[in-house]
């Protein structure tokens, strides 16, 4: 009985982690969409740079596998919220004035772009990013593996410093301002494209930070975003598209689901039942799950 | 540009091409011809209905498989083809059903994740599929004329049995889109408040045109696994959904010639750098960012706005909205 | 020919529409005014299928059509204009028209597959433009036609499904006065060929000359309802609609 609990525990813990991963790429997914109604489809490829930006530092950082790895996730962080920007400043911004379906084509096509720009510099090949936390711990009777514990906390830490900075801070007030009514925000007197960058900035951030912290365990290959991203993606549309307690809460319970279901069922069909799910819920609530009924106007 | 002299030219050069003797140039047409008819059918629901379906690699691959199974178990391979197309068109009608209702990019998203779901079915359902083994020894199709069998075995016959089909399906589009059925869906792209209340029941059309599209798809997926002879769950991935995508944008999405152009276009940038296999999602990602970002009409959108601006004569259907 | 029965309408716990209850009497040009807000916009919607009411009934030709989408009712002969010009901006001005009656007489797809346009659809839209006198704009593109032009356009649109009642929503919102008599001129004329017109307005002196009947809104009641000379002669109407300062 004790036995099946723990196991129990360890499989919530495992769906936490992952959950959390998904919560902070859908977050990015959603903010930008909250600001320019854009379905970013290349986010989780900065994602992937991120990783492989973090698993360059760690080499390069050398031995000491605390600062190699600090050093991972600076660059993760640093060159994911670059690409964002550059996402942005290159392509986006260029595109604000023409039709809807327009942008939306060009993030496929940067999704190509950059998962091509991975495939030819760094190979199909997996990588390694090494962690400092590569031990146990013992909480109770229950060992849990210390990597994951600081996926929890750091998660939980970056979620709350964001809502710290979304209701508090005057950048963040105008982020929402920005998001709810592009059009009122630009008559207060908002700079909406420095806010759009900022939000670009933030939302490749939190993926970067997502990236050297899953990476350790997962690995780093060039198709890692496409995966990720098509999970977020649907995340966000649950959890209502630029909702974000939504992408959050919808990260988790996806993250969970799937878990509890690869620990106690044949996992062959995980992928089908989970994109099954969630492709109910968007036809049958397409304001998300915990979005509002609109009527149409 | 005379469509009545550039076509029939274009036809009898085709015709010629086996002349050449280079079985290169038949395979890569022969390839062109499968993909432009899929990506044609694409052109009708994101081109002029104005619904960013991501299915289409989905139903290409389904299109693919059905028929392959099917033939692999005896049966020939028309009778496969038909049973192909309809499989596919009633799996697109419930898809379509389901998900049309939704707008922009909520539809795209929906779409995307029917073509995962397929995969995964395709990918896992090992009993019936193989799974990731694969489907090995398609057998080549053939026909009986008064005893006398042909058959489509070799480069050169499949190629022009390729042409055959390809004259079919344009005849097809050019009907779908030159009818009283192709403005409709154009009112719906444009406006479809307006559309509504000219009494358009905009469900039934949506719906419809996303079968024709998906009828498009699995005809070109059928003849692939019949020319490729070989084929893998890889086959309904929504790359494929991306590919046919970058055709349709690249040659003008929403213009009669546009998916003729772009596959023409895509398939050469593909040959050209088949050398650099590591390089060839970069370099498709690069082309497709500065096609849409210099030239987001494709070349067929840029060359009738060029035509329009100089004071040019566009054709009779753009007035209707059709190009 | 159209009874709104005790309709009413929520948008998210706000009570936009209660209880509204008038008729719209065959071969009228019934004026429906009220202060910004008061729901004019949101009762055409749901006459003509946008929204489909909380409570109550709209009954058109002794038929219940509440619930019904708007390509329904359309194809029952009631039609609208949009508050916001609502037109095919990217096609021609006779684009606009042609691409409407094909929507109008080939809506099912068989026929719309098999069938063709033929030359009396274009003649039909000739029609309909020289109606509205827009027949020399007939190959300009809409983006490039005035604001005024684009009005009776929108009309012309409304009026190729040929309904027997027709909503207007704010006709003539931003427009000079001799604009305005343009537009007042179709609609007599319409209802002159026997269309039954109901009409959403601001301006006062307009209102009161076109219409036969006019229905008083206010925050989603009906206030009043009678002939115009009798509205303006309301103490309620007055003090709603123009302000305390006009009863004084």
């Amino acid at each position: 009985m004790m036995i099946e609990i723990n196991y129990f525990i360890n499989v919530l813990i495992g769906g936490l982690v992952v959950g959390f991963i998904y919560a902070l790429t859908a977050l990015g997914i959603t903010i930008i969409y909250g600001i320019l109604q854009i379905p970013d489809f290349s986010h989780g490829n900065r994602y992937m740079l991120g990783a492989y930006a973090g698993f360059l530092a760690a080499s390069i950082a050398g031995n000491m596998l605390e600062i190699s790895y600090i050093a991972a996730i600076l660059a993760a962080v640093a060159v994911s919220a670059l690409v964002g920007v550059l996402s942005y400043l290159l392509v986006y911004r260029r595109l604000l004035d023409a039709p809807h379906i327009t942008s939306f084509i060009a993030a496929i096509g940067l999704l190509m772009l950059l998962e091509g720009f991975a495939l030819a510099v760094f190979g199909p090949r997996y990588q390694h990013i090494h962690t400092p936390f590569d031990y146990m711990v013992l909480v109770g009777a229950l060992r849990i593996s210390a990597q994951r514990l600081v996926i929890l906390l750091s998660s939980i830490a970056t979620i709350a410093f964001l809502f710290y900075f979304l209701k508090r801070t005057i950048t963040g007030i105008a982020l929402e301002a920005v998001a709810q009514s592009p059009i009122g925000a630009r008559l207060v007197g908002i700079n909406t494209d420095k806010i759009t960058l900022i939000a670009f900035a933030i939302a490749g951030a939190l993926a970067g930070f997502a990236a050297a912290l899953i990476a350790p365990i997962t690995l780093v290959y060039p198709i890692m975003g496409a995966e990720l991203n098509l999970k977020a993606f649907v995340i966000c549309v649950v959890g209502g598209l630029g909702n974000i307690p939504g992408a959050i809460a919808g990260g988790l319970v996806l993250g969970i689901v799937e878990s509890i279901y690869g620990g106690y069922f044949d996992i062959r069909w995980k992928n089908l039942v989970a994109f099954g799910i969630l492709v109910a819920i968007l036809i049958l609530k397409p304001e998300g799950l915990f979005g509002k009924k609109e009527r149409r106007a | 540009m005379n469509w009545k002299i550039v076509c029939p030219t274009i036809l009898v050069l085709a015709l010629l091409l086996p002349l050449t003797g280079s079985s290169y140039a038949i395979r890569i047409s022969t390839l062109f011809i499968i993909y432009t008819i899929a990506a044609m059918g694409l052109n009708i629901i994101i081109g002029y209905t104005g619904q960013a379906s991501l299915t289409q690699g989905a139903f290409y691959g389904l299109g693919a498989y059905v028929s392959a199974l099917l033939v692999l178990n005896g049966w020939s391979f028309w009778s496969s083809l038909v049973v192909a197309v309809a499989f596919v068109a009633a799996v697109a009608f419930l898809i379509g059903l389901m998900t049309l209702r939704l707008k922009g990019a909520y539809f795209a998203i929906a779409t995307l994740l029917f073509n995962v779901i397929i995969y995964e079915i395709v990918d896992k359902w090992d009993e019936v599929t193989r799974g990731p083994r694969g489907l090995f020894g398609i057998p080549s199709p053939a026909i009986e004329i008064g005893g006398v069998s042909i058959s489509f075995s070799g480069t050169q016959n499949f190629y022009y049995l390729m042409l055959a089909v390809l004259v079919i399906m344009t005849v097809l589009y050019w009907i779908i889109i030159k009818s009283p059925f192709g403005s409709i869906i154009v009112a719906i792209r444009e406006n479809e408040l307006l559309a509504e209340y000219a009494g358009v029941n905009l469900t039934k059309f949506k719906v419809a045109s996303f079968v024709f599209s998906a009828i498009f798809a699995s005809v070109a997926g059928a003849f692939y696994s019949a020319y490729i002879g070989s084929i893998f769950p890889d086959i309904t991935s929504f790359v494929n959904s991306f590919a046919f995508l970058t055709a349709v944008i690249f040659g003008g999405a929403g213009t009669l010639a546009g998916p003729f152009v772009g596959t023409a276009v895509v398939t050469l940038i593909n040959e050209v750098f088949f050398t650099l296999a590591q390089y060839t999602v970069l370099i498709q990602g690069i082309v497709f960012l500065l096609a849409i970002l210099f030239m987001p009409k494709g070349v067929m959108g840029t060359y009738y706005s060029r035509k329009a601006e100089k004071g040019g004569e566009l054709p009779k259907r753009a007035i209707m909205g059709k190009l | 020919m159209l009874s709104v029965k005790g309709v009413g309408i929520k948008f998210g716990g706000l009570r936009a529409l209660k209880g509204v209850t008038f008729d719209v009497k065959e071969g009228e040009i019934l004026g429906i005014i009220g202060p910004n807000g008061a729901g004019k916009t949101t009762l055409f919607n749901i006459i003509s299928g946008l929204y489909t009411p909380d409570e109550g009934i709209v009954l058109f030709k002794g038929k219940t059509i509440t619930g019904m989408p708007p390509h329904k009712i359309v194809r029952l002969g009631i039609n609208r204009t949009f508050q916001t010009t609502s037109l095919y901006f990217n096609l021609p001005v006779i684009g606009n028209i042609l691409i409407t009656l094909t929507g109008w007489y080939r809506g099912s797809i068989f026929k719309a597959l098999k069938e063709k346009n033929g030359e009396e659809i274009f003649e039909e839209a000739m029609k309909l433009l020289k109606f509205v006198e827009l027949e020399e704009l007939a190959f300009t593109p809409v983006k490039n036609i005035p604001q005024e032009a684009q009005r009776r356009l929108s009309i012309a649109v409304a009026i190729a499904t040929k309904p027997k009642l027709l909503l207007l929503d704010e006709p003539t919102a931003g427009l000079t006065l001799e604009e305005t008599d343009k537009i007042l001129e179709i609609i007599k004329s319409l209802r002159n060929n026997g269309t039954t017109i109901a009409l959403i307005e601001h301006k006062m002196r307009f209102i009161m000359g076109v219409s036969d009947r006019i229905v008083v809104l206010e925050s989603g009641e009906v206030i009043a309802e009678g002939k115009p000379e009798e509205i303006v002669k309301n103490e309620r109407v007055i003090k709603a609609y123009l302000g305390e300062s006009y009863v004084a």
